[in-house]
């Protein structure tokens, strides 16, 4: 592994770029891919919460285009940030970690990300107004949903590729006696990322098809006025996305572990229950969509189901938290930016997590359900947790992937920043909800505590801002130290193991 | 034990209460809990961060093979005994809610969501809701509050899903087309209260207020 020679700019050579089947390389395509629409997604982001910052419609979003940027920030983030994050992760480190030369499928894996670039472009122009969750019958009658249909389908099945060419990956090329109960916490993570990626994405790309269907050939899957209902559409797409959830979160707590493990120059604490609690987490996640749709139809016996398997999707995340901190027991914790924005995963992961058992309490959920409390919610989860982790990630293996070190001082001043506006902004949305501000608003001026509500619009548009401050920095750091940055050997942590993938000698197989 | 006991009791005795009680009541408990958890989490993790720092522990590589499986047993024991707790706790409002339709109630509520307003009959007494801008004035929708109401909520059949959102009162229910979701309202405590849509329903969706007076 450590033979693999520093890349070079191999990019700048098309055919290298085009034809490319290296896992790095292409691991490195899909984060930078997952950046370009991160700056984009980020950036509508902040025209929201711009609109947001005076109570009424000061004309700087109209109320139509306000609907297609909530719309493309959603879709984006989700299916072109977050997920091809992982996918990137996998395919830099699955191979490393495992001791194989390259994924199963080299060629199919190139195939999968550039699959990524018409689907990620028909999503970016279709700017449908109808929400990510696109439910009809609004989203039967809404112009340019095709698009996104036809966008999305193309991301779903690149995720399929690359979760079958895992799977294979994983089960196939182990180095000779590295058994699965040794495997690290990283790649059980990516498998059961692929198996959830694997079952659920056929779900959202049949329902998608029947809205496509619906909508161009008047198939009346989801129409009242044919004898359907719409609430059919919001069960089959809520079980393929609340498994997805887990497939944004599943590798950033692969990430975490490893870092948490490395810095701490420490073992995970209960390696084997964290496995098992991912295990469940993966079962559990296919068995929990209906609590999205509690005020749909509150019939209660299934309510008392939904609930009742969220409710016990919570005690495996409480057990990777615990295991995550006592990791550091008797450890000898080494602060750099990896393990500092791990630490902020952990702590984004415990905020989301009580507001998520908040929401789900059926009684609350009816208060909370669409305002902004679950928005902070599950930003508190995928970005403050996810994301911290993908960038704490990314600061990890920038050494071996660019050869050179970034600036560890700014890497302090992002990580400070950013973990002070992440809670600033998602903390003022849960405020928000508890409010009573619905979800989607361009103007909140018909809501009698308006007054209140600009106060802590204020607030949380004022740490988006500086989330991008954070953005701004680290970008910059990254950017220049990739070009510029003082060059570093295999040793960029003053740590026994600096690098992500194990060490390969034969008594570290286990770590 | 005693102290989720009585928490319990009082919570399922109080069933009969409006929603927003309910919601007080259990949305108090779980965000005690939290910050009580999230105390006892930080206290922890600060402590051990700053113990087994680096530069205060000798040996740079420590490798130490701790494992407790009585420890992961307690928490995972306590963490469940938690979540069926809350689970239990949930029982007796879900089912209150639920059972709306089969309740007698005094006064029928009509509720019908268009793009991009409120179409309510109050008994027979019909109301278009919406807020004049230029004027500021709503159509009051009045409740009495010695009364029980029951909402039927629905939406324009043609139309899109919209959501009966009355934070203060503690509820909010979807307005599907085709599909009646019930809302059983007594015990009313007289004052105004906002009335919002909670379902994206398309450009117009952050403009639906209404406002119910209960006298």
């Amino acid at each position: 592994m450590a033979t693999l020679k520093r890349p070079s700019y191999w990019f700048m050579d098309y055919r290298k770029l085009f034809g490319t089947i290296d896992h790095k390389q292409i691991g490195m395509l899909y984060m930078v891919f997952a950046a370009v629409n991160l700056t984009v997604a980020g950036y509508y982001a902040l025209l929201i919460r711009t609109e947001l910052f005076n109570v009424g419609l000061d004309g700087f979003i109209s109320p139509a285009n306000y609907g297609s940027i909530f719309t493309m920030h959603g879709t984006a983030m989700i299916f072109l940030v977050i997920m091809p994050m992982g996918a990137g992760f996998g395919n830099y480190l699955i191979p490393l970690m495992i001791g194989a030369k390259d994924l199963y499928w080299p060629r199919w894996n190139n195939i999968a990300f550039w699959m990524l670039i018409p689907g990620a472009s028909f999503v970016w122009m279709s700017e449908a107004p109808i929400g990510w969750t696109a439910y009809p019958p609004l989203s039967t009658t809404v112009d340019s949903t095709n698009l996104w249909i036809i966008g999305l389908i193309i991301v779903g099945t690149s995720s399929i590729i690359g979760a079958i060419n895992f799977f294979l990956t994983i089960f196939n090329l182990r180095k000779p006696g590295l058994g699965m109960m040794d495997l690290d916490l990283f790649s059980w993570a990516i498998l059961f990322t692929s198996f959830i990626q694997l079952f659920a994405t056929p779900i959202i790309t049949t329902a998608l098809v029947m809205l496509l269907f619906e909508r161009i050939a008047g198939a009346p899957f989801f129409t009242i006025t044919y004898g359907s209902s719409s609430l059919l559409w919001q069960h089959i797409f809520w079980s393929y996305s609340h498994p997805a959830v887990y497939i944004m979160i599943l590798p950033a707590m692969g990430i975490i572990s490893v870092i948490i493990g490395r810095f701490s120059q420490n073992h995970i604490f209960g390696k084997s229950s964290m496995i098992y609690s991912m295990g469940a987490i993966t079962l559990l996640g296919f068995m929990v969509w209906g609590h999205h749709n509690f005020t749909a139809s509150p019939n209660a016996v299934p309510n008392w189901f939904f609930t009742f398997t969220t409710f016990l999707i919570a005690i495996p995340s409480g057990i990777k938290t615990f295991n995550w901190i006592l990791t550091m027991y008797k450890g000898s914790i080494h602060f750099e930016p990896p393990l500092l924005f791990a630490l902020s995963f952990i702590l984004g992961f415990i905020l989301g997590g009580f507001s998520g058992v908040i929401i789900n309490t059926i009684p609350l959920d009816y208060y909370f359900h669409d305002t902004y409390f679950v928005v902070g919610h599950f930003h508190f989860i995928i970005i403050g947790g996810g994301l911290s982790a993908i960038i704490g990630g990314i600061y990890f293996i920038f050494p071996d992937a660019t050869g050179r070190m970034y600036n560890k001082k700014a890497a302090y001043v992002h990580w400070a920043i950013w973990t002070v506006a992440f809670i600033v902004t998602f903390g003022g949305m849960n405020v928000l909800g508890y409010l009573n501000q619905p979800r989607r608003y361009v103007d909140y001026s018909v809501l009698s505590n308006y007054a209140e509500l600009e106060f802590w619009h204020r607030v949380t548009t004022i740490g988006a801002y500086l989330q991008a401050l954070a953005f701004l920095i680290g970008f910059s750091n990254l950017f220049y130290s990739a070009i510029k940055g003082p060059k570093v050997g295999d040793k960029p942590y003053s740590i026994e193991n600096p690098q992500f993938w194990p060490l390969e000698t034969k008594e570290e197989s286990s770590q | 034990m005693g102290f989720l006991i009585s928490m319990t009791i009082k919570n399922v005795s109080g069933a009969q209460d409006p929603y927003y009680r309910t919601f007080q009541y259990l949305f108090d408990l779980q965000l005690w809990i939290s910050i009580f958890l999230l105390v006892a989490l930080l206290i922890t993790s600060f402590y051990l961060m700053i113990k087994y720092r680096a530069s205060n522990t000798e040996s740079k590589h420590v490798k130490n093979k701790f494992h407790s499986s009585n420890l992961e047993i307690l928490w995972t024991v306590l963490a469940t005994i938690l979540a069926l707790w809350l689970f239990f706790l949930t029982i007796g409002p879900v089912t209150t809610f639920a059972k709306a339709n089969n309740k007698h109630a005094d006064v029928i509520v009509k509720v019908r969501g268009y793009q991009f307003y409120w179409n309510i009959t109050v008994g027979d007494q019909p109301w278009v809701t919406g807020v004049n801008f230029t004027t500021g004035a709503y159509n009051k929708i009045v409740f009495d509050h010695t009364k029980t109401y029951l909402l039927e909520i629905t939406a324009d059949v043609a139309g899109v899903i919209h959501s009966f959102y009355v934070p203060k009162l503690g509820f909010k229910a979807d307005a599907v087309p085709g599909h009646t979701n019930y809302v059983y309202l007594s015990n009313l405590v007289p004052g105004v209260y906002d009335v919002t849509c909670a379902e994206f329903c398309g450009a117009g969706h952050y403009n639906m207020p209404a406002r119910i007076t209960v006298i």
